[in-house]
């Protein structure tokens, strides 16, 4: 049960003792010279990259090793930029294992990696294998990570070294090395390792899967050593065993107290943010808001409540008791509910697992019954503990607020189809016509909608099922949509759904590498750009700031935040990357029979683009 | 005749607070004469548009148009704006004030006239898109 590493250094011992003082000093010139033409992508080679040695009869590839795993903990897909601290993954990935479970996906940057594998964890409900270099690769990556972070994702990541200093043998390897190389997203991961052994890669392997997908989700990182990876281990090394960890509940007695303040309450409110972690999540608030006849207020950092429910909305300022699932920021929420002297209650895993540098913990909640624990598993007890409460009696005062929420609702419905009739004919498009348009052809299909930035569909869409919204960002940066849509729609392509993405082309210009990954590895999606030729958001801010200061000229302000002058011609370069595409389209009465093309595109199993260039928002 | 006028005035006041009675006179105020073609190239020059819509149809900032408010406090509101600043609020957000170093008196009424020459939308019932279920 021990890790060989005797054949890798065997290996070093004869080059260092044949090379000889000269040779060494010879290599480092060489190096020097010759090191950026060695270089390939992010993370480039190295003279020092370790060869890997036959195994002897009683021992089998490190990396072999690796690959089962993998496979036991049921991941079906790795990406990565490649890198050659980590190539021995690769081979035995593909050669070992089969290029199945889990099947390599070649991205364009570690960054694109993780948020892919951050869109195919919101539709599968489990990681993927990211794979990147510990130094340059993880400075790429580190947004996606904390985009990950900050959403409450699961992400599986392992990171190529070089961890012994003797073994660094050039200037590239040594600026690719680093002695701790988690300690660049430390504040944005649950856990990290830097094992030595094959053994304790082992264990650290299983349970940063295991520590990833506890509630509250996130990602974890373990390091690989470039040397140790590809050296050979005993074949009896065993991969230990794992089992699905159970999620945290809250206690009972303070379910209990809940549940008594809502049954009594005269108007409460449910607010949920990501509580469905699963799509049982999104039947067990059905059940409670029914069983209460309470609003439910879903601010979809997933899909958490069906959008035509009847109880679909409430009214914060008439609430006397407020119920917050995993809702993310609660801090108005709640300071609002003590001026009105409602009580509040939160139930959320956000304090079992929390770090100080970043402000994802938001700013201190007044709560008056914190409940820590895994929301959508306290769930059922919490409705148990409400109905034995609900007598015949409130159940009558029950039925009748549901009845006036349900009013509400409706008259909410068509307020929104009257305000998207406003400007429905402009040019360029509005994004209400542009979502309606879509709305219009994949209604009757099985589909998934995987972007968040445009907020029509979640007012005018029909939406109950957990694929079909996905949230946004959980870090609120540009570069997520286009990549993470990849990951979402890889993950949808198995269960035969559509996939949708209404794709703004700030976002999409950060990596749109990951479209090559969406034509090479035949991923179906059907992105509709949002292509309002700006930073938008930047550009109205630029704007107020020279207003109130009453200078510049209107010509000048919008210096640094549009993207016109030339403008992308975003069809071309999906096309160049092998992705059928049209556009731009600017005239509504076109879009309608683009996207009708692009469907057929996408239901034959590969990607498609149209430009629609849109009103900014 | 002024016992009258009193009685009428009194009464507006009791009905709508002196605020709304203020409003409605200033409803009553025409607004200038406007050049809606030149008024649309001014919106969009300006680059209202990128918080009120091309049309004026509202996004991140208000709805504009169709049936604008009336022309004084259209006027009251683009000069003199209405920004959270970061000192007063959290959010820097809100209407910036364009002052006559951007838009002058007569592009302003010119802007007024493209947002009054704007057309009601289709009734919702009339788009196949936004009738069915």
């Amino acid at each position: 049960m021990q890790d060989s590493k005797t054949s890798i250094d065997r290996r070093r011992f004869l080059k260092g003792a044949t090379a000889g003082a000269a040779g060494f000093v010879a290599q480092n010139a060489f190096a020097e010279t010759q090191a950026p033409a060695t270089q390939g992508g992010t993370a480039g080679s190295s003279e020092s990259a370790p060869t890997p040695t036959s195994p002897a009869a009683n021992e089998r590839p490190a990396s072999d090793f690796m690959v089962d795993v993998f496979k036991s903990l049921g991941i079906e897909y790795a990406m990565a930029m490649p890198a050659g601290n980590f190539a021995g993954i690769i081979e035995s990935v593909v050669h070992y294992g089969g290029n199945r479970n889990p099947e390599w996906l070649t991205c364009m940057n570690e960054e694109s990696s993780v948020e892919m594998a951050i869109g195919y964890a919101k539709i599968e409900g489990k990681p993927a294998l990211v794979c990147a270099h510990a130094t340059v690769g993880l400075q790429h990556a580190a947004m996606g990570i904390y985009d990950a972070w900050c959403d409450r994702v699961p992400v599986y990541m392992m990171l190529g070294n070089t961890q012994d200093s003797a073994e660094r043998n050039d200037p590239i390897t040594w600026v690719h090395s680093a002695n701790d190389p988690c300690s660049l997203v430390r504040d944005m991961t649950k856990w990290d390792d830097n094992p030595i052994s094959m053994v304790g890669w082992a264990d650290a392997a299983v349970r940063a899967y295991r520590i990833a997908m506890t509630p509250p989700y996130g990602p974890t990182a373990v390091v690989v050593d470039e040397h140790r990876h590809v050296s050979n281990v005993a074949a009896t090394l065993r991969v230990p065993n794992f089992a699905m960890p159970a999620a945290p509940q809250g206690s009972i007695e303070a379910v209990r107290e809940a549940a008594k303040l809502l049954v009594a309450a005269q108007n409460p409110l449910i607010i949920t943010g990501a509580h469905a972690r699963t799509p049982a999540g999104i039947a067990l608030l059905v059940e409670l808001a029914e069983t209460l006849q309470a609003g439910v207020i879903d601010r979809k950092r997933r899909m958490n409540f069906p959008t035509r429910h009847p109880l679909n909305g409430g009214q914060a300022a008439q609430a006397d008791v407020v119920l917050a699932l995993e809702a993310g920021y609660v801090t108005g929420d709640a300071r609002a509910a003590r001026q009105r002297n409602a009580k509040f209650i939160s139930i959320s895993t956000n304090e079992l697992f929390i770090k100080s540098n970043y402000g994802d913990q938001y700013r201190f909640a007044e709560i008056d019954l914190p409940i820590t624990g895994d929301a959508e598993a306290t769930l059922p007890t919490l409705i148990e503990e409400v109905k034995k409460l609900v007598t015949a009696d409130r159940r009558r005062v029950f039925q009748e607020r549901g009845a006036k929420i349900a009013e509400a609702n409706r008259a909410a419905y068509e307020r929104a189809k009257q305000e998207a009739a406003l400007g429905w004919d402009a040019n360029p498009i509005s994004t209400a016509r542009l979502s309606m348009e879509l709305w219009n052809q994949i209604r009757n299909e099985d589909w998934s909608l995987v972007t968040g930035w445009v907020n029509w569909p979640l007012r005018l869409w029909n939406m109950d099922k957990h694929y079909q919204y996905i949230g946004r960002s959980g870090g609120e940066a540009i570069g997520y949509h286009l990549p993470a849509s990849i990951g979402a729609a890889l993950a949808n392509r198995k269960h035969g759904r559509l996939t949708v993405a209404i794709q703004p082309d700030g976002d999409f210009m950060v990596a749109n590498g990951a479209l090559w990954t969406a034509a090479h590895h035949r991923i179906p999606l059907l992105i509709v750009m949002q292509n309002n030729r700006a930073y938008h958001q930047d550009f109205m801010d630029a704007q107020r700031i020279a207003l109130v200061r009453n200078r510049g000229a209107l010509e000048t302000m919008a210096i640094g935040t549009e993207i016109t002058n030339p403008n992308i011609d975003y069809a071309k370069l999906a096309q160049s990357m092998g992705v059928a595409a049209e556009g731009p389209i600017s005239n509504p009465n076109d879009l309608g029979a683009a996207i009708r093309r692009g469907i057929q595109v996408v239901k034959r199993g590969e990607p498609y683009l149209i430009d629609a260039v849109t009103q900014p928002r | 005749m002024n016992r009258i006028l009193l009685v009428i005035v009194v009464v507006i006041l009791m009905g709508s607070g002196i605020g709304g009675f203020i409003a409605s006179l200033r409803a009553q105020v025409p607004a200038p004469a406007g050049n809606a073609e030149n008024g649309k190239a001014v919106f969009l020059k300006a680059k209202c548009f990128s918080c009120h819509g091309t049309v004026g149809q509202g996004g991140p900032g208000g709805r504009l148009a169709p049936k604008p408010v009336a022309f004084p406090a259209f006027r009251t509101f683009v000069r003199q704006g209405k920004v959270n600043s970061p000192a007063t609020n959290r959010n820097w957000a809100g209407m910036p004030p364009f002052s006559t170093k951007f838009i002058s008196d007569a592009e302003l009424a010119d802007i007024y006239a493209y947002l009054t020459s704007i057309p009601e939308p289709p009734a919702t019932a009339s788009i196949p898109l936004l009738s069915q279920p």
